[in-house]
Order: C-alpha cells, then structure tokens, then sequence
C-alpha cells in the first residue's frame, strides 16, 4: 500500500530555535497517526511543514504521491486542516463560511446544511460565527476542515479546551473519516484520545520523533501488567498490586481469591502517558 | 478527479465574501454613507459663481454718481469695481461691519470734499475697513484715495481724470504670466470638489485595512491558504475588493455632484488610478497594523502625504517640489483639471502616466509586502 503522506527527515527551525529535528514517519490511507507531545514539541510546525505553510530547512515531504508544496492546487485540493486556533469569520454565518470555502476548492451542489447537521449546527447556521460557543468554532472549524471530502486531514488539537459532548462529537467525526478511508494525523496532548483514536501513535518531545508504534505495542513494550486487589476486612480497607511478570504472581491472586477479604480485581495496564514519560523523559502536561 | 477551481472563480469568491464581510462590519456601514453625504453637503453649501467684482460704499451718495461716471468713462482701468452709495456715514459704517461681506471697504468724503480739494485745505477722509481685509489692501486704498481725490476733482471740473494730471501718466499694459482666469474663475464648489473625491478615495482605503489587518488578526489568510486558493489569488482579491469600493465611493459623489458633466471617460480613467493607489494604501495599513487602532495609525500616516496635494489646490500659486513628488500629486492636478477648468486629454495625459507609474510602484511595494506577511503567519 503506497502511503497517503510520506515524510522524511524534516527540519525546521526558528531562528537559533529547532523546532523540528530531521523527523520521518508516513500515514497510511484510512489510518488514524496520534502525534503526541506536549505544547511546545514541534507537532504544530510539523503540520504547518506538511500542509504547506512552511517551507522545512531539510528534509522532503510526499502528499498522495505528489511532492507538496504551497503551489500545488491539486494536492491542497484533497487534503484537509483543522487548525488550533479558530480562524473563522466570524462576521459570517455558519452556512456562509462553509459556503465560501467550497467554492474555493469548486464544489459543484455542496449542501452546507448537511455538514453542518453532522456537527450539530443546523439550528444555528444563521447565525454570525461571533455568536458561537468555543465547542462550535471548533465543531465548524471541523465541518471545515472535511468539506471536500479530504484523503488527507490534519487535525490540530481539535478538542482542546471543548466539553465532553463536543468532544465526543468530533472524534466520532475523526474516526467516520478514517473510515471512509482518510488519512487522519491527529495532533494532542491528551494521552487518553490518542490511546481511544489512534491506530498508531507518534511521541514527539523538544522537535525529536522518539517513537512511532500501535498503542498496543507500546503497551507491551514499555508497559508493566499488574493487577490491583481491593481487600476488606471489618472497617479495614487495603489494596495490593501484583507485578504478572513476578514469578509468583498466579499463586498470589489465586490465594487471594480464596480468602473472603476480596472486594474488587482490577487489571491496570500502563498508559501512554507513563510509556511518554518513560521514553522521552518527560511529562505531557501542558 | 476533482475539479480544482479557476483562479478567477477563487478571486471572485474571496472578492464577495470581503464585501459580504465589509457589509457586516458596523462601524463602516454606518461610516461610509455619512461620509459620502457629509461632502455632498459640503459641496453644494458652498459657491458655485465667483464674483469678480469689488464693491465699494461711498458716502455722500451723490459722489458715488462722480465715480460711476469715472468708472464708465474708464471701463478699462475700473473693470470689476461697483460703486455703491450711501446717505449717511453711519450707514456707511454699519455695512462695512456688520454686512453681509459684500461691502469689505468704504470711504466717508465729507460733504465739501471738492470743494476743499479745489481750494487746496485738504480735508481728512475715513476709510472704513472691514477686519477680513489684509494690511497689504489697506494699503493700497491709501493710494487708491489720492488717485479717486483727483479722479473726483477732474471730474467735477468736467475734465478727463488722467489727462488733468501734472505728470503724462505711462501706458501700462498688464501681462498674465500662466492662465488668464480673469472672467472664468473656477468656483470655491469646484475647487474643492477634487479634494473631496482623494478624500473618499483615501477613507476607503482605510476599510481595506481593516479586512487585511483582520484576515492577519484572526489568521484566517492561513486557512485560505490551505485550499486551492494561492497567496496571489488572495492579494488579487484584496486589491479587487479595495478599488470596487473606493470606486464605488467616488462614482457615487461624482454623480450626486455633476462630475460626470465633464468628460467622463477622463474621470473615470482618474477614479480607476485613485482607487487603485487607494487599494495600495488599504494593502499597505493592513500590513502594518496588528489591531483596529494600528491599522489606523499607519492608515492616517500614509493618508496625511496624500492629501496634501489635495488641499494645496485651495492655495494660490504653483505647489513646492515636495507636493509634486507626492504620489497623489498627479492625480490630484489631472482631477483639479478635468473637474475644475473642464480641460482635457492633453492636459490630464502626462498627469495619467505619472499616477499609473505611482499605482504600479505603489501596487508592487503592496502585494510584496502583504505576501510576505500572509506566508509568515
């Protein structure tokens, strides 16, 4: 399968501040990629880098198997962004901005009300952008980003800072799009939506690529398996971890479960967040 | 495959939503129809004749019949001078002061003024002036007292005034260096009209910053950026967009004023150049200011230069080599020209060529530095 996005060794920096140190990944057709890292890590620069905005210092990037570059209509065409920031006119409806950007990628009997159904926005479609929430800027922001039915999306933080609905909203979104066959590369800090959304997920820490790899290898890799044991007895509550890869670990829980004191047995795995911290070195607080 | 959209369809796109959007914004909705009425106003309050001539009170009245019979007799030295006259010095006073401003000089002669002249006593006169009238001029009524004294006292003996005197008077022949006006005097209404069209131009311009500056603002130059949609298309729009509105502007003005009574293909061609070099200003203050008030700021720093050849019209006299190497120079004479004397091609050609070179340069220095601006955000 020829990947949708091919990126090698990519460098950028800010002046005297490397941003992006000669990092390599690609995308594969219908595959969600969770770029994690947090503020601060060159996960932004790099979206900017492969949609076009920057220019890396080296490195090559292939989109859909064309070289990308902000003068290629043809790939801008069939990819997609939703920015961080919410750069929407707000003097504008809804339906008006959707409406503007279709005709910028030519889109011939574009129904903006249908869009704007999927991201819980038909009964406001009149109204001007200013008036919206932060959820529905970035719920529009989304509607946006997927008008032309891209092959290519690139989210940035798309629910940072939303309420649990809006947020479910939009990654319910994200994974229609994977499964239409997109190539989804998601940017976040949240562990936890990458882990839920991610095929694969990419830790970028200080402009470095540590690693790019399933949640579930990760897990396996870096991870420790343990399972915690809720005990009581009278009014005395206590909990244990058992360590599987502990030689005993079978004989304790069975012993364990034989004793009358056993109140719950949960399995707890690492997070990625834990498997960051052991890898790069460092948090993903923001 | 997909269609991809044409550059023009994208233009057009981006030209719309930027009126659409202009259309939204309050304070220019409410701005630009008062300011566009605000100069119609002004135009017609103010005089469309010049008068030519001088009014000048004379009491006792039954001498201003002396210098009427004087200024008929020499029509040719008196040309633009009326006399009126007055049945009491007080009267004569009161108009001078608190007239209309028809009667800016009178002289009170007393009742045997020729007869004192005749008798050589030398009796005293009051000229009265009003306070509008420059030192220079009271000056000169000095003299013009003695020469009316004996204008009066030829008169009076029945003699011709310039033949009575002691002197051969020369023959002075006055010669018009530039343009002779006399008799088709431009108008206060039309001298300013110019002035009012750079003026709209250049408020326009000010509208176009803002959509600029809020395109940078709220970075939504990026997400056109990310679409079919090239850098290029999106100056082209802006560049659009700031000279339909500047145009619209002036046509409207120029229509509700009678502008398009003179050749109208000549203040077309003038208002096209204006709001082009309008648009560059608009691209330029956009760039420059990050907010509402920085846009403003660099706004009225480009505005100010351009104006000034504008408001030099209003003085008499050639402008300085500065206020002709303004941008706006040219096109400021060439509408001068063509909206006030009603002069033509060949009057307004080089004064066209020269704006055009300024528009291009301007235009140039505009997408240049917007460009840079938009792909660095």
């Amino acid at each position: 399968m020829n990947p949708s996005l091919l990126a090698t060794n990519l460098s950028y920096s800010y002046g005297n501040l490397e941003a992006v140190r000669g990092i390599s990944f690609h995308l594969n057709p219908g595959e969600i990629l969770g770029f994690l890292g947090p503020n601060g890590a060159g996960k932004s620069t790099t979206i900017k880098m492969i949609t076009g905005l920057l220019t890396p210092d080296t490195g090559s990037i292939h989109l859909l198997g064309m070289e990308m570059s902000l003068d290629n209509p043809e790939v801008q065409a069939r990819i997609g962004v939703c920015f961080e920031e919410k750069n929407l006119y707000l003097n504008m409806t809804g339906r008006e901005n959707l409406k503007f950007f279709s005709r910028l990628f030519g889109l011939k009997n574009f129904d903006a009300d249908d869009l704007l159904k999927k991201v819980d926005l038909a009964n406001r479609a009149d109204d001007r952008v200013s008036k919206y929430s932060k959820g529905m800027r970035q719920r529009l922001m989304m509607a946006r980003a997927i008008i032309n039915r891209p092959d290519v999306l690139f989210l940035d933080e798309p629910t940072n800072g939303l309420d649990p609905v809006s947020s479910r909203t939009l990654r319910n979104m994200i994974r229609e799009q994977a499964e239409r066959g997109a190539a989804v590369l998601l940017t976040t800090h949240d562990m936890w939506e990458a882990d839920e959304l991610s095929d694969r997920v990419a830790f970028l820490n200080e402009g470095k690529l540590y690693v790019v790899d399933t949640p579930d290898n990760l897990k396996m890799k870096y991870g420790k398996r343990s399972v915690k044991v809720r005990l009581g007895s009278d009014s005395h509550v206590r909990e244990e971890t058992i360590e599987l890869a502990a030689a005993d670990a079978g004989d304790r829980i069975k012993e364990l479960i034989n004793s009358d004191n056993v109140m719950t047995i949960h399995t707890e795995e690492a997070t990625l967040e834990d498997i960051f911290i052991e890898i790069t070195g460092r948090g993903l607080d923001v | 495959m997909r269609s991809v959209s044409s550059r023009l369809a994208i233009t057009v796109a981006i030209v719309l939503k930027d009126l659409r959007e202009f259309s939204r914004d309050r304070l220019w909705m409410i701005l630009t129809p008062i300011s566009l009425i605000f100069m119609i106003v002004i135009f017609l309050i103010l005089p469309d004749t010049v008068s030519e001539t001088i009014t000048l009170g004379v009491y006792p009245s039954y001498l201003a019949e002396s210098f009427s019979t004087l200024i008929d007799r020499e029509e040719g030295e008196f040309q633009g001078l009326e006399i009126i006259g007055f049945a009491d010095e007080d009267q004569l006073a009161d108009a001078v002061l608190w007239g209309s401003g028809e009667i800016l000089i009178g002289i009170a002669l007393p009742a045997d003024f020729t007869e004192s002249l005749l008798s050589g006593s030398g009796d005293s006169v009051s000229v009265y002036v009003s306070e509008s009238v420059p030192q220079e001029m009271r000056r000169a009524l000095s003299s013009g007292v003695r020469e009316i004294a004996y204008a009066v006292q030829a008169v009076y003996a029945g003699r011709n005034p310039l033949s009575t005197l002691p002197v051969a008077l020369p023959h002075l022949q006055a010669r018009i260096l530039g343009e002779d006006m006399a008799g088709r005097q431009v108008p206060l209404r039309d001298r300013i009209r110019p002035i009012l069209v750079i003026l709209i131009l250049l408020i326009e311009a000010l509208a176009l910053a803002g959509l600029v500056s809020v395109e940078i603002e709220h970075r939504t130059a990026t997400a056109l950026l990310i679409t079919p949609a090239r850098t290029g298309d999106f100056l082209t729009a802006k560049c659009v967009t700031g000279t339909i509105l500047a145009m619209t502007q002036s046509f409207l003005f120029l229509l509700a004023t009678g502008g398009f009574l003179f050749d109208w293909l000549i203040v077309s061609v003038l208002i096209l150049l204006g709001a082009g070099m309008s648009s560059a200003v608009g691209m330029l203050s956009g760039t420059s200011g990050r907010d509402f008030i920085g846009t403003l700021f660099y706004g009225t720093i480009f505005i100010i230069p351009l104006m000034i050849p504008a408001l030099s019209i209003m003085f008499p006299g050639r402008p300085s080599v500065i206020i002709r190497l303004l941008p706006s120079y040219g096109l400021t004479e060439a509408m001068s020209g063509v909206l006030g004397e009603g002069k033509g091609w060949c009057f307004a050609a080089p004064h066209i060529m020269t704006t055009i070179l300024w528009d291009i340069f301007l235009l140039g220095s505009a997408f240049f530095l917007l460009r840079r601006r938009v792909e660095s955000l």
